[in-house]
């Protein structure tokens, strides 16, 4: 009976006892390491082994990046201050070079003073990528900026007058009016035909003359005013540049001045560690030698057991090799190394004070011949024993073999204790001077500043001054020009009037069969060259007149662009352009018509098969064979070209992958609402895969980036191209490692920040999917 | 009395060419074959008279004029006076051979990494992850000529070798680190047994013209030709069967197997482009190595019956006889016995002057490229690795369980056949890009083929179209090769649904 049984217990808990924390090892931190790194053998050795990697790799690398030199002007200088505070020449990073070129680094040859331009491009670039990006988070409208973006930053970065961009853009536009019109009169193919042909016809045939034409009004609107203000300007400039040159010349003085300085206190400083020298000189020919008498020893131990056998045929190179290292450990120890004696006096004739504790150690040091002495008997007697091969005697020489090795052993371990006390007694006397030196450094870093910033605005000056007196030249003889190109227009057709029309749109006699008569070569020749300088003279007055009618900003050759900043142009051109062309390449590659299809596959698959360096060869050899003869245009745009081509193939399998991964319903279903292709695609389909793809897209965008650095073969200077030529200054030769990690660490910025925006993409679309 | 009529029978408009959806897709690519045919027209008028200005044509003949340049590392033999279709030879070996060495380290590297990185150990697993996002946020391009710089810059000269020197020999005294390489034991063998050689003194007939009753006359060499692309369709089609994949992938593969083929042929064979003859592929090959590797290849087949053998036993009476020993007998003992006839030993490298002697010469260039692509592809293989063991879901592993398999049963027979089939395609598109990549060597001078055929040879002969055309031609053939095998795999492993 169980209530019985209840009342015969005495006691009953009625309420829980309270929780007990867990043991040490099942909390908290411990518990954590227990788990995650010592679970098992494998794990702790796993664990140890990381560890030990970590420890190897930082106790390597941080002291180095910590104990870095940011004052210096060259590497000998990093050398001389790492030297100046006790450290090797190798055990500090030489970061100088990087606080002296970042700015190249990061912008090429651009003009300094200019800077401002492509900042503002980037920041901008920014700001149009938002509404892309974070389409959630920002207002629809932007996407106009977006737009706009790309001639806004072409403007900012190469220059030139403020409505080209807009008369490139105007292209778009035109195309969007044809459209609407026809659409009305005509279906949709004849207007789409309408408003590739309006683009086209404004590009190609009335935008360069609307342009030219507005800077020649423009231009002779200025003409007086320019010639004037240019005369003023070179009156003017000289000056200037003058009184540059001499306040250059007054900091070069003063830079030398600081050198000098700094030079004395390194002298000082080298004068107080003579001792340390002097007595580290002692040292390595000892270890040497003490490396060879161990070679001794092991040779006499294999010497001792080939006569036991009595192999005579192995013994006598072990004869040979036991006397040559002997006569070496005696040549270090003998003529490399002074007597102890000799090492006292130079310690007291080169220091004022010398600790007295340290010439007692000195004078308790055996002497030279002390330690000669029993080298030079352990090789007569070895050559004795070559002589009797006694097994006998090799226990004598390797007992004797012992003693000196001890003996070096002990000469060696007094010499590093002195040495020791040396650098101890150093250390107060250098302590002045190294942070005299110091000091030294950063006023001489202050003077090199001021000396850069006044080198470019001085050759900033005088190149203006330069460029000015040319385009005074060019503006003051435009109108003789000018009126030379009718005349030899006229002369060109009197002389192409007998010749065929192939002859006349030759480049060069070369293109003549090789049987053409003597004449006619020298008539079609006499005739191209008229021909071409007529062509030449116009192309020069147009470029006057472009730069005479320019409002806007300083026009910059592609040359100059480089370093980081090329990378992203490149880059960002090359993913902007390829987007389109991708989404048309993977929509061929879907497509039902057969040729559209294999056409889209071949391209995209030659594209993929063939690396990258060879379309860059391509686009730097071989892009001048494929067009039109006589162009030729920059190697910038070729590459962007190529890269464009490159990428898209790349865009266009990424993007297929997002059309695959769309249900066929959506297929479906746009076609049962009636749509037409391109309705379908554009309202249904590719809106959707588009957001699929768009991680796989910025995937693409990081490999793009990172292989934008292959320029360099082709003679564009990418950041990697441009450590080549900091280290062809002979002041920065031998540096590789800090400008290594600098580049590398731009690019791992940028790449892992895409890398990260894009994972973060991926998991807010899959849990949209789910 | 019939109510119904034929529809009427209009007669084809015009018009149906644009809005009828039956003619237009034929009026849409007919448009663009113009188009295209136009664009094509315009490139090839183009070079045509870009040519003829400066004065250049269209030839390959100069791949069998004399090189006249050195190449420091080469698998067949190749002197300054070979032509530069022999360097070009040479070039393709140095890259496959790059090619081959880096996909293997990759692989182990990238193996590795993947696997720590999903271990439980905190460290470990940090630390992998600072490993592949390290390498794989960082142009390859630096990667390599940081590597070659620490190869130069950072290991010790071959005189501080010498005795007192402060630089020794690793790995039991076997391998030098010098800044000017790796030097490693070579195997050698005493009683050798000479060499043979391939294509070594053949003569193939020249192009030749057989006139027939002086009407028109034959050349042999078309119809070699002709037969040489009869085969290729032969092979194309075989190809195509086996493939399975898009009709326009096997479009390609096929057109491409057709025509690259028999031109590769027609070039080495019949001297197409000149004087060219097979001295392009000769090469010699050591018996030795012929042997060894003809015993490995015999005693795997034996091997490959005993086990047929042990399973039809198995099959038939429910025992499995214990054959392990013998399949590795079959296999090692013939070869350990072949080693020791041989007088198969290492040859150590030894200071000789300046420079080590003996021994196999790695390159700083090899060396520093061969690392930099395994570690840079590696961390690229470490994601996939990773992706394809989480792609597996534990209900796969539990089931395996359940039915009693142990853990490395269920790794074997379960877990790892299904990542596998996750792991492998994007495995192969990193093999491809690390072929592609390999042509990177330009860096650091390793003379792969774009340096022989794509870089020294088109600047001494002034052939940029005809190198640049088969440079991309090899890498384009490599790369299709590759992914057609990839496709077979594919084909193979795919999960066979409905």
């Amino acid at each position: 009976m169980s209530d019985t049984h209840a009342q015969t217990v005495s006691y009953v808990r009625d309420t829980m006892l309270p929780q007990q924390a867990p043991p040490v090892t099942e909390r908290g931190a411990l518990k954590w390491v227990r788990e995650n790194l010592f679970s098992g053998w494998l794990n702790i050795l796993l664990t140890v082994v990381s560890l030990y990697v970590v420890y190897l790799v930082l106790s390597l690398i941080l002291p180095w990046a910590f104990g870095g030199v940011w004052n210096a002007g060259s590497l000998t200088e990093c050398r001389e201050v790492l030297f100046s505070v006790y450290k090797g020449s190798h055990d500090g990073a030489c970061w100088a070079v990087i606080e002296d070129r970042w700015l190249q680094l990061l912008f090429g040859f651009y003009p300094p003073e200019l800077y401002w331009r492509p900042i503002l491009a980037f920041v901008l670039l920014l700001v149009a990528l938002a509404p892309v990006l974070f389409s959630d988070k920002v207002p629809g409208q932007m996407i106009w900026f977006t737009l706009a973006f790309p001639f806004i930053a072409t403007w900012l970065i190469w220059g030139g007058s403020f409505w080209t961009p807009i008369f490139a853009a105007f292209g778009f536009i035109a195309a969007v009016i044809a459209y609407k019109v026809l659409i009305r009169v005509a279906g949709p193919i004849v207007a789409n035909l309408g408003a590739l042909i309006a683009a086209l016809v404004w590009w190609f045939v009335l935008m360069a003359p609307i342009n030219d034409g507005l800077h020649k009004m423009i231009g002779f609107s200025r003409f007086d005013s320019t010639i004037s203000r240019l005369e003023g300007d070179i009156e003017t400039l000289p000056q200037e540049v003058a009184r540059l040159e001499a306040q250059g010349e007054d900091v070069a003085a003063q830079i030398a001045d600081a050198v000098a300085a700094k030079d004395a206190t390194l002298a000082g400083m080298i004068e107080i560690r003579v001792e340390e020298v002097a007595v580290s000189a002692q040292i390595s020919p000892k270890r040497t030698a003490l490396q060879q008498l161990d070679g001794v020893a092991e040779n006499l131990v294999s010497l001792s057991e080939a006569l036991a056998v009595q192999d005579s045929e192995a013994a006598s190179p072990l004869i040979s090799d036991v006397t040559s290292d002997l006569e070496d450990a005696l040549n270090d120890v003998a003529s490399a190394t002074a007597d102890p004696s000799e090492v006292a006096e130079l310690m007291v004739a080169n220091a004022a004070s010398v600790d007295p504790s340290i010439l007692a150690d000195v004078d308790a040091m055996v002497s030279k011949s002390a330690l000669t002495g029993p080298i030079e008997d352990l090789l007569a007697n070895v050559q004795e024993v070559s002589a009797t091969s006694a097994v006998a005697d090799i226990a004598d020489l390797q007992a004797e073999t012992g003693i000196v090795i001890a003996a070096l052993q002990t000469n060696i371990a007094s010499l590093e204790t002195i040495l020791e006390k040396v650098v101890a007694t150093n250390a107060a006397p250098l302590a002045a001077p190294q942070a005299q030196f110091l000091k030294d450094m950063k006023v001489l870093a202050d003077l090199r500043n001021d000396a850069t910033a006044i080198t470019i605005d001085s050759f900033r000056l005088s190149s203006e001054l330069s460029d000015k007196t040319n385009f005074l030249s060019q503006v003051q003889s435009l109108a003789e020009r000018e009126a030379e190109i009718p005349v030899l227009e006229a002369r060109a057709a009197e002389l192409g009037a007998d010749l065929t029309r192939s002859q006349r749109n030759m480049i060069s006699t070369n293109q003549l069969p090789d049987d053409t008569p003597q004449d006619v070569t020298a008539a079609v020749g006499a005739y191209l060259d008229v021909k071409n300088r007529a062509l030449g003279l116009a192309a020069s007055v147009t470029d006057t007149y472009s730069e005479l009618g320019r409002i806007g900003l300083k026009p910059i050759d592609s040359r100059q662009i480089g370093g980081f900043m090329l990378a992203v142009i490149i880059g960002v051109a090359g993913i902007a352009l390829s987007l389109p062309l991708g989404i048309l390449l993977a929509l061929g590659r879907q497509s039902h018509l057969f040729f559209i299809n294999s056409v889209s596959v071949a391209f995209i698959e030659v594209i993929r098969g063939v690396p990258l360096i060879v379309w860059l060869f391509t686009a730097s050899l071989l892009l001048n064979y494929f067009l039109p003869p006589g162009s030729n245009f920059d190697l910038m745009l070729r590459v962007i070209i190529m890269v464009t081509l490159f990428a898209s193939a790349y865009i266009a399998e990424v993007i297929r992958g997002g059309l695959a991964a769309l249900p066929t319903g959506q297929y479906e279903g746009a076609d049962s609402l009636g749509l037409s292709y391109w309705q379908s695609m554009q309202l249904i389909i590719l809106p959707q895969a588009m957001k699929i793809s768009i991680p796989g897209i910025v995937n693409t965008f990081i490999g793009l980036f990172k292989d934008t650095v292959l320029v360099v073969f082709i003679g564009l200077l990418d950041p990697i191209g441009l450590t080549n030529t900091i280290r062809a200054d002979t002041d920065w030769n031998g540096v590789y490692w800090e400008l290594f990690i600098f580049v590398g660490l731009l690019f791992f910025i940028f790449c892992f920040s895409m890398g990260r925006y894009s994972l973060h993409l991926e998991k807010k679309l899959q849990r949209e999917h789910r | 009395m019939t109510t119904f009529t034929d529809p009427p029978k209009a007669g084809f408009r015009l018009s149906q060419l644009i809005y009828d959806t039956r003619y237009r897709s034929i009026t849409i690519q007919v448009i663009a074959v113009f188009l295209l045919a136009f664009g094509v027209y315009w490139l090839v008028n183009n070079t045509i008279q870009n040519l003829a200005a400066l004065e250049k044509n269209f030839d390959f003949g100069f791949l069998s004029q004399p090189a006249g340049y050195d190449i420091n590392q080469r698998l067949v033999e190749y002197t300054s006076q070979s032509t530069h279709g022999r360097a070009a030879f040479v070039g393709i070996g140095n890259t496959i051979l790059i090619a081959v060495l880096g996909c293997a380290l990759a692989t182990v590297l990238g193996v590795i990494a993947g696997v720590l990185r999903l271990s439980k150990n905190w460290i470990v697993s940090r630390l992998m992850a600072v490993y592949v996002e390290g390498f794989r946020n960082v142009p390859l391009l630096l990667w390599i000529i940081a590597i070659f710089a620490l190869m130069t810059e950072g290991m010790s000269q071959p005189r501080d070798f010498r005795v007192g020197g402060d630089a020794s020999l690793v790995l039991f005294e076997s391998t030098a680190l010098t800044n000017r390489g790796i030097y490693i034991p070579a195997p050698a063998f005493e009683n050798a047994l000479g060499q043979v050689s391939i294509f070594g003194n053949v003569q193939w007939p020249a192009a030749q013209a057989v006139s027939l009753f002086g009407l028109f006359s034959l050349n042999l060499t078309l119809i070699a030709f002709l037969i040489a692309i009869g085969a290729g369709v032969f092979a194309a089609r075989q190809v195509g069967s086996r493939m399975a994949a898009s009709s326009t992938g096997k479009m390609l593969a096929a057109s491409i197997v057709t025509f690259l083929g028999p031109m590769v042929v027609w070039y080495l064979f019949m001297g197409l482009f000149g004087q060219t003859s097979v001295s392009a592929v000769q090469m010699t090959l050591s018996w030795d190595y012929l042997l060894l590797i003809g015993l490995l290849v015999v005693g795997g087949i034996v091997s490959g019956m005993i086990k047929r053998r042990a399973d039809s036993i198995q099959r038939d009476t429910g025992v499995r006889p214990t054959t392990w020993y013998l399949r590795l007998g079959v296999v090692l003992l013939p070869f350990l016995i072949a080693l020791y006839v041989l007088g198969a030993h290492l040859q150590y490298p030894y200071l000789k002057g300046f420079n080590f002697t003996d021994g196999i010469h790695l390159r700083n260039s090899l060396i520093a490229l061969l690392l930099a692509l395994s570690l840079y592809t590696g961390a690229f293989i470490a994601e996939i690795v990773r992706a394809g063991i989480l792609a597996i879901s534990k209900g796969q592993s539990e089931a395996a369980f359940a039915l009693g398999l142990r853990p490395n049963r269920t790794m074997n027979l379960v877990i790892l056949p299904q990542a596998m089939r996750v792991i492998i395609p994007p495995l192969i598109s990193q093999y491809l890009n690390l072929t592609k990549n390999s042509s990177l060597a330009i860096a650091v001078g390793y003379m792969d083929v774009r340096s022989t055929l794509g870089g020294i040879t088109i600047n001494q002969t002034g052939r940029e179209l005809e190198g640049m055309l088969l440079l991309g031609a090899f890498y384009l053939i490599v790369s299709l090769v590759i992914s057609a095998v990839m496709n077979v795999y594919n084909n193979r492993t795919q999960l066979k649904e409905r």
